[in-house]
């Protein structure tokens, strides 16, 4: 009995002792390789330099997809900066960025630093999970006065309590530009189209022609895009947006242009015009970098990199793309709008502070923010270091020097200060410089929707869901344009829109942006 | 067994042929081949092609002209995609023979008759299955046994699969039960029953329980998001997915989309290797299967 | 939820002495897998009570106050003016992936055990499963190519040979299809073993037996084959029927976008999008509390159902 007893304890603690293995072996594991990796880093900082405690912080990183280095020891630049600043700054990637940071502060788990949109930021503030930052404000003034005073503004306050930091933020709208075929305007002999009717007998003859040989597709965008140039001759976009005219707040689906503007867009949609693709956007911006359209909407950094230009010359020697100046009104009084921004033309996300982040690194991240709002600093996180990544040509530009392009395609993720767009643009996208001076030039429309609160009983989502699906019907043809009224009235009574604009316009008021 | 059965079929049924049957059999089949095969061809075709040339063909290649092994030089350059497919297999590995170990010494005594309280638990087994608790309490226990940030919040959290214990159990449940009452009589305790008589006539079972543990180990992401935020812990799936979504959200100007080749060359990549251990298995597969299947 | 509750409690205490005594192996041996479980399992459930609180993070489950009136967030979902769409969206698809998902799955299957060019056969089988290591995001990547307006595969061929192009992942009829078309792809060879072995299972008496009756191999299988594995049938329908408020969020995610919103919105994109995302924990702990007890009723039910035809899982 004894030797029964004994076998079966040895046979249990083997079993026991192999899953504790399996368990401690991988558990292990990480200790051991962060070691691996932290200590030849400690090693490697130079000595003389750094008379304090080196500090670490973390800050998270939404969407660095495969760009950022491979290793610790591989980036170069984490290594100058702790040279400069004396802080080891950790990038942390995280995908499905709100869902998992989201999940990360519920468990205290989150970095350091993350960068934070202004509904979020509301909501973090709201549950006491970022902390408010006005008592460093006289630490990061450098920062702030580099970056210029009207970057403090209300997107970084709850409350008179600032939670995030200041930052020039790049506005992708902003990158909306017209495209069309030059060597398609030229092969017809055509002028620029100045109006829509114009544009739409170039499309039209384009894809019957097949010009392209590629199937040819008119206008190419994503999502709402392609029908937003059509619509903007009329001064309104297609979608809630919500804007100020004549100091009133209204709503773009309200305007009394939209019916026409409809109706035009349905128009190019029933001539099989647009891309049939437009709502896959992936596919609908491949469709455009191979050539295979002949006009449309897109962001200049979707088609005018050397890469893509690469591709669309590979298919088509001579393809060359032209940009399109807004086209005329059509309506008298009405300024044609090209696309659409947000009223905090700087609406992306800001760095907010986790609750947990002592004040030593907070201080720190101050510190590297101040250094990257010098001049020096600014060329670090825009090109690299001088003599490795870039040089002055003859003509003092920044050049980036032969071979490097890639060793510095993820400095932008460590701008946490921003950038000033177009000076940003000039120097690393040189092929693009046209373009980017082009777009300047439209008139965009003014949205304020982020800005504003939502009501407690509106469904903001359901409402904007239903709201695109009634606009492609419209446009598709099933549902007839005669019927917009009903589909406005459906919006206040299903969707409480009355209370959404009431809510907008007296927000926007008290702001002073409305009478 | 299986083999048998078959090819005693074959000896009698081909004096019965039967041409619309036949056709119909061969149709299917041909059928399904064609519709799995043909999308599975075009990724690796694309994987192989210069991009150019799919742009100029509107993207349709099946058999490519030119050969390029561009984009997987790229890949193979990546120390992530090493280190994730490094994490994946460690996590695939350790992973299912934990799955195995705990599911076996779980399923047993579920399967032994007379065991008191032996359908309670089966029932407490069951519940979960179809009442799950959130994402947040879950998280919220991972955390709180220690597990974020280490391998073991890829396997612990799912140790046990509820259909795999049940298939498992039902496949215990159908050994001849004259075999555990020789081996009692012999004097062998229950542990000793399991690794020295069950165990050895259960290899079909095994395989195929681990096999279904190895594709779900294999295609671990959300585990790695929402538990794990060390980079040199990431699987190949995030990897993967990172590769893959950059090409849809432009998330900064810097990015330059990989091309469809690049991309489909990661996706060959990182499915290569669990497609590759299949066909050594599928001969246990249908075995296997088969136990769970005919108990339910 | 307790550990005493493993021990089975209808039993007195001396009872139970002698049970442990007698089987203590055995319970030694589920250990492991019965702290999995309630640890893993159990222990989570009791957090779904911030279904019925104002869930905040610092104060944590316990602390947080209970929501007034305590179905608020229960309310929240069915106050939506898109909950009737969403709902007849996700029983749609799972219905659909349900039925046209089990039905090829079994003729894939009766075709292979018919079919005597083994080596042939092993062939069709590996490259049937092969769909079923993808993730959705690189089938979603694989259906663009495939399926998209003018350059898919499929649309170029539909229109070379004089058919209209469908619009397969930007319409509001046909995005349901396509969602249960690439589930099927996805899963027809996977779902076939399980068939498969049943069939093989059958006892190759009765079809001898057939022999001598004379029948035809058609006949054969309507009469010996079907009969026997109805019963396998019927238990993956009633398995598969506690999920049929999932619907497939990995895929439905991926495949959603503005055209087809209306028709491709299911219970879990809408809870991914307004709880996790936005941090509204009560919410989708609600929503999921809410699915959860919909199975259970329904597998429960329908087992009894099935218990008719002797073929209840438990």
């Amino acid at each position: 009995m004894k030797r029964k007893v004994m076998s079966l304890l040895l046979v249990c603690c083997m079993l026991l002792s192999c899953l504790a293995g399996c368990g401690k072996q991988t558990v292990d594991q990480p200790t051991d390789a962060t070691k691996a990796t932290d200590a030849p880093k400690a090693t490697d900082a130079p000595t003389e330099a750094v008379p304090a405690e080196p500090i670490t912080i973390t800050i998270a990183s939404k969407g660095l997809g495969n760009l950022f280095p491979e290793s610790d020891e591989a980036n170069w630049f984490r290594q100058v900066l702790f040279e400069k600043t004396n802080v080891w700054v950790d990038l942390i990637p995280i995908d499905d960025y709100y869902t998992a940071l989201n999940v990360q502060l519920t468990g205290g788990q989150a970095p350091d630093f993350f960068p934070v949109d202004y509904d979020h930021m509301k909501e973090y503030a709201d549950q006491g999970l970022i902390q408010p930052i006005n008592q460093y404000k006289e630490s990061f003034a450098p920062m702030l006065e580099w970056l210029g005073e009207e970057y403090d503004n209300f997107v970084l306050y709850v409350e008179d309590e600032m939670y995030a930091f200041p930052r020039a933020e790049a506005n992708s709208d902003l990158y909306e530009l017209y495209f069309i075929r030059q060597d398609v305007l030229d092969h017809y002999g055509m002028e620029m189209p100045k109006t829509i009717d114009e544009f739409f007998d170039f499309c039209q003859k384009s894809v019957q022609d097949d010009v392209t040989g590629l199937q040819t597709i008119g206008i190419g965008a994503k999502k709402f895009a392609g029908y937003n140039m059509i619509a903007g001759t009329y001064g309104v976009m297609l979608g809630n947006y919500v804007v100020i005219k004549d100091g009133k707040v209204t709503n773009t689906l309200l305007d009394t242009n939209m019916k026409d503007a409809l109706t035009a867009v349905k128009k190019f949609q029933d001539a099989n015009l647009v891309s049939p693709n437009i709502w896959d956007a992936g596919t609908a911006v491949v469709e455009m970098r191979k050539g295979q359209t002949v006009a449309g909407s897109a962001p200049w950094s979707n088609l005018l990199k050397q890469a893509y230009i690469d591709v669309l010359h590979a298919v088509n020697p001579d393809a060359e793309w032209g940009y399109i100046p807004a086209f005329e009104s059509n309506v008298e009084g009405v300024e044609t709008v090209v696309a659409f921004y947000d009223y905090n033309s700087n609406s992306g996300e800001k760095f907010a502070v986790n609750a947990e982040t002592s004040e030593e690194k907070i201080n720190a991240f101050i510190k590297v923010l101040n250094y990257i709002a010098t001049d020096e600093g600014k060329m670090l996180t825009w090109l690299g270091v001088q003599g490795t990544h870039w040089d002055y040509d003859a003509n003092g530009n920044a050049v980036v020097l032969e071979g490097q392009a890639d060793a510095i395609n993820y400095t932008s993720n460590y701008q946490f200060a921003g950038r000033n767009d177009d000076e940003y643009l000039a120097v690393k996208f040189p092929e693009a410089a046209e373009a980017n001076e082009f777009r300047t030039h439209y008139n965009r429309l003014l949205k304020y929707n982020n800005v504003l609160d939502v009501p407690a009983d509106l469904y903001l989502e359901d409402m904007e869901t239903y709201v695109q699906d009634q606009l492609i019907a419209f446009i598709q043809g099933e549902r007839p344009i005669e019927e917009y009224d009903a589909f406005v009235q459906e919006l206040y009574d299903i969707y409480n829109f009355g209370a959404y604009m009431d809510l907008a316009a007296e927000q926007l008021t008290d702001m002073g942006l409305a009478k | 067994m299986v083999k048998k059965n078959k090819e005693h079929k074959l000896g009698e049924e081909k004096r019965k042929f039967n041409p619309v049957f036949d056709t119909l059999v061969y149709a299917i089949l041909i059928g399904v081949l064609l519709i799995t095969i043909l999308p599975v061809m075009y990724v690796v075709a694309v994987s192989l092609t210069p991009y150019t040339e799919i742009a100029r063909n509107q993207g349709i290649v099946l058999f490519p002209k030119d050969i390029t092994f561009e984009a997987y030089e790229v890949i193979f350059g990546k120390k992530d995609f090493w280190n994730g497919m490094k994490i994946t297999i460690e996590v695939t590995v350790f992973g299912t023979i934990a799955n195995l170990i705990v599911t076996t010494l779980f399923a047993y005594p579920l399967s032994r008759k007379g065991l008191p309280g032996k359908s309670f638990i089966t029932k407490l087994v069951m519940f979960t299955m179809i009442f799950s608790a959130g994402t947040i309490p879950t998280y919220l226990v991972v955390k709180g046994t220690g597990l974020l940030n280490t391998m073991g919040a890829y396997i612990v959290p799912g140790l046990v699969g509820v259909s795999n214990l049940i298939i498992m159990k039902a496949f215990f449940e159908n050994l001849p039960e004259d075999i555990f009452d020789a081996a009692r009589i012999d004097g062998c305790g229950e542990f000793k029953v399991l690794t020295h008589i069950v165990l050895p006539m259960s290899v079909p079972i095994m395989l195929t329980i681990g096999m279904y543990y190895m594709v779900s180990h294999w295609n671990t992401y959300m585990a790695a998001v929402l538990y794990v935020t060390d980079q040199d812990l990431q699987p190949m799936q995030v990897i993967l997915r990172r590769l893959l979504e950059s090409s849809t959200a432009e998330v900064s100007v810097d990015v330059v989309v990989p091309t469809e080749t690049m991309r489909m060359a990661a996706v060959c990549f990182a499915t290569l290797p669990i497609v590759v251990v299949y066909p050594f298995i599928q001969k246990y597969f249908v075995k296997g299967t088969l136990a769970g299947a005919v108990k339910g | 939820m307790s550990v005493a509750s493993i021990t089975p409690k209808k039993s007195s205490w001396g009872k139970c002495k002698k049970a442990l005594f007698k089987w203590w192996p055995l319970y030694l041996m589920m250990l492991p897998g019965l702290v999995y479980l309630i640890v893993y399992k159990y222990v989570p459930m009791a957090g779904t009570i911030i279904a019925f609180k104002n869930y905040r993070v610092k104060v944590g489950i316990w602390g947080s106050p209970w929501a007034d009136p305590w179905y608020k967030h229960f309310m929240d979902f069915f106050k939506s003016p898109a909950n009737v769409q969403i709902i007849k969206n996700t029983i749609t698809l799972s219905i659909g992936k349900l039925l046209i998902g089990l039905i090829p799955s079994l003729i894939f299957a009766l075709a292979i055990s018919e079919c005597r060019n083994k080596p042939f056969v092993r062939v069709v089988q590996t490259v049937s499963y092969l769909p079923h290591f993808l993730s959705w995001v690189v089938i979603y990547g694989i259906s663009q190519t495939m399926l998209s307006m003018n350059t898919g595969v499929v649309n170029r061929f539909l229109v070379s040979i004089g058919l209209e192009s469908i619009p397969f992942l930007s319409s509001n009829d046909v995005i349901q299809g396509t969602l249960i078309g690439t589930d099927l792809w996805k899963g027809l060879g996977w779902g076939s073993i399980t068939f498969l072995a049943a069939i093989i299972g059958i006892d190759k008496e009765l079809y001898d037996a057939a022999e001598v009756d004379g029948c035809g191999r058609f006949r054969r299988i309507w009469h010996i084959t079907l009969p026997c594995i109805r019963r396998i049938f019927i238990v993956l329908l009633v398995l598969k029927l506690g999920t049929v408020l999932d619907a497939g969020f990995n895929q439905v995610y991926v495949f959603m976008n503005e055209r087809v919103n209306r028709s491709a919105e299911i219970i879990d994109t809408w809870v991914y999008t307004r709880g996790i995302g936005k941090m509204n924990y009560s919410l989708s702990t609600a929503v999921g509390l809410m699915k959860s007890v919909i199975a259970s009723v329904l597998v429960i039910g329908t087992n009894k159902l099935a218990r008719k035809w002797d073929s209840a899982i438990w």
